[in-house]
């Protein structure tokens, strides 16, 4: 369960209106369909290249944000 | 950081995740962590709107979600890339030879629309659920799963996937085809 208390009002732009509107009337239009072994070879590929991005060292300034919880003890000041 | 303060330790946790969604949004390093910087910062301002029992990572998600989507409308009235050329030298290098043209996948997911891009990244790289990946990105299930089908048809036409290295040309060139409005 996501807590969606903020910016909920970005939801929509003009594709995404579409969509929906495409949906409602239960005709999103043809979907594409690929054969499963592309659907496999995309998703290993995908997989390998995320699995890069996890992999790299996090700069230090993203942690040291965290580090302010530790002086403040609480959520209120963290500025 | 020896905390142990279960909220820090979530937020930690999901750094290495929030980065790697972010630089796939991006295509680029430096926005990729001034948007995690950002989520951090403000899910830190928000903690008190976090409901405990849920999922940290999936609360971050949603934030540098639509902060990515702000930044997006902002960046899109100042500059054009209808080819994606920005996104090209912007593109995150490959390292030491790797083994699979990263340079390739990261070009060809920043073609495919935010809104295609982020369901397939959310399902197809980060594995989460298609409810989880619905509520992160404000929409519903159905809508997510059609983005995520049109998403890996257009992947698949800019990777090439239907060239030689696969089966039988014929069905998958008709396949893609009806991807066309």
């Amino acid at each position: 369960m996501v807590a969606r208390s903020l910016d909920s009002s970005t939801v929509l732009d003009d594709t995404d209106a579409l969509e929906e509107i495409l949906n409602v009337n239960g005709d999103p239009g043809p979907e594409p369909i690929l054969p499963p072994h592309v659907v496999a070879s995309l998703g290993e590929q995908l997989q390998a290249f995320y699995a890069h991005l996890m992999s790299e060292p996090v700069p230090d300034r993203l942690v040291e944000i965290l580090t302010r919880l530790d002086r403040t003890g609480s959520s209120h000041d963290g500025e | 950081m020896a905390s142990e303060d279960p909220v820090q330790q979530a937020m930690l946790a999901a750094i290495p995740h929030l980065r790697a969604f972010a630089i796939s949004l991006t295509g680029s390093i430096e926005q990729a962590d001034d948007l995690v910087q950002t989520a951090l910062l403000r899910g830190l301002e928000n903690l008190d709107k976090f409901q405990p029992g849920t999922s940290m990572q999936a609360w971050l998600f949603t934030i540098l979600r639509n902060q990515f989507h702000t930044n997006y409308r902002r960046r899109r009235r100042e500059v054009e890339d209808p080819d994606g050329s920005m996104a090209e030298r912007m593109a995150v290098m490959p390292e030491q030879g790797a083994r699979l043209d990263f340079t390739d996948m990261q070009v060809a997911l920043t073609r495919l629309s935010i809104e295609q891009r982020e369901a397939l990244l959310l399902i197809g790289a980060e594995g989460v659920s298609y409810e989880e990946a619905a509520q992160i990105c404000g929409t519903n299930i159905g809508t997510i799963k059609s983005r995520v089908n049109r998403a890996r048809a257009r992947l698949a036409e800019l990777l090439a996937l239907d060239a030689d290295d696969f089966g039988p040309d014929r069905l998958i060139k008709a396949a893609l085809l009806m991807q066309t409005p």
